[in-house]
């Protein structure tokens, strides 16, 4: 049992899981998208493995502005809304995935994050805390797609 | 007698259902019926260059969706799922299937601008672009009903995060509600079923070859 959870520990810091006192980060990537493009998905994981709810503020970047979304679909109609914070509940996980909550990069400043590239990204939440990540761009994340299904 | 009558029934019956049997599963009919209302022939400018017409694609099945490039979330999300399947199949399957992505947002998309978003997701999907009317009437015709949300629409919190930076560019273009909804045309451009970006490849794939 140890042993599984020193693997599990290591393995954590080998994916590069950003961890702060609480709130766990997990696989950061953004899709690549064409250079002409004026936005771009940023996906991620979020692990609450505490007893408190922690609350995800915003996530910002170096590279552009980024607003938390959440995709909505209603009567086969989808939407994208911008949603103030997102909630993680103690021992719980939130993804960031397509066809769901998501970060919506846009007013690019070193133009379109392009495949290969690591983009560095901040996360605030509502306690003050910050954490950085990093998120691969990557070609289209099959291994990653979390997608809706019907 | 009553018993051999009974008797000769009963073989006709399982002969009837045995031929019923094999009919359906030697054709798709189950799979993907004949969708009735909805669907018809449109043209529209391509990302290809020129105008092209639905019927352009006789003989090809037809994967359309209605989406715009500005979308971050959903629209990319699909056209990565389709070219995977695309990229799954052989090519002489891949040459009698068509991929249109249909924007919605004519205030912002050209069929150049098309062809450098659809090229990266894979090069044979054509993009379609017009006149809102036009796009309106093609919307129309597959019940594909989308709106561009009007900026006050746009959530409070969003609001005040623009009062508050008068600097922060203007956000607009991507918010459009549209169908979710992967349109599938047969060769006769006679639609036949949907598919959503969840829909598993396999499944897609089984689908889509069943009317090749």
């Amino acid at each position: 049992m140890k042993a599984r959870f020193c693997l599990f520990v290591l393995l954590c810091s080998w994916i590069g899981a950003a961890q702060a006192s609480e709130l766990m980060v997990h696989d950061a990537w953004i899709r690549g998208m064409p250079p002409t493009s004026r936005v771009v998905p940023v996906y991620l994981s979020l692990h609450n493995p505490s007893d408190k709810p922690l609350v995800l503020k915003a996530i910002s970047s170096p590279r552009g502005i980024v607003e938390l979304h959440q995709t909505l679909m209603e009567n086969e109609v989808m939407r994208m809304q911008g949603v103030e914070a997102i909630q993680i509940p103690p021992h719980g996980m939130v993804k960031l995935a397509p066809g769901g909550y998501h970060g919506m990069m846009s007013d690019f400043k070193a133009g379109v994050p392009a495949l290969g590239e690591e983009v560095a990204l901040t996360l605030t939440l509502a306690d003050g805390e910050i954490l950085s990540v990093v998120a691969k761009v990557t070609a289209k994340g099959e291994a990653h797609d979390h997608s809706m299904h019907h | 007698m009553t018993r051999v009558i009974q008797g000769k029934f009963h073989l006709a019956l399982s002969l009837c259902l045995l031929l019923i049997g094999s009919l359906v599963s030697g054709t798709s009919m189950a799979n993907m019926p004949i969708l009735k209302g909805i669907g018809g022939d449109f043209s529209l400018r391509s990302s290809k260059g020129g105008e092209v017409r639905l019927s352009d694609f006789s003989d090809k099945v037809v994967m359309m969706f209605f989406g715009y490039t500005n979308c971050a979330d959903i629209c990319p999300t699909t056209m990565a799922h389709i070219s995977q399947l695309m990229n799954q199949l052989p090519s002489e399957s891949r040459e009698r299937i068509q991929v249109l992505f249909i924007s919605i947002d004519s205030d912002y998309d050209t069929p150049k601008h098309l062809n450098k978003y659809l090229s990266y997701f894979d090069p044979s999907f054509i993009g379609l672009v017009d006149e809102r009317e036009k796009i309106d009437e093609v919307a129309a015709l597959f019940k594909a009903d989308y709106t561009k949300l009007a900026e006050e629409k746009v959530t409070t919190e969003y609001k005040k995060l623009s009062l508050e930076d008068s600097k922060a560019p203007k956000r607009q273009g991507y918010l459009y509600s549209h169908t979710a909804k992967i349109f599938v045309l047969d060769g006769k451009q006679r639609v036949r079923g949907f598919f959503y970006t969840g829909t598993p490849i396999d499944e897609m794939r089984q689908q889509i070859e069943s009317l090749l």
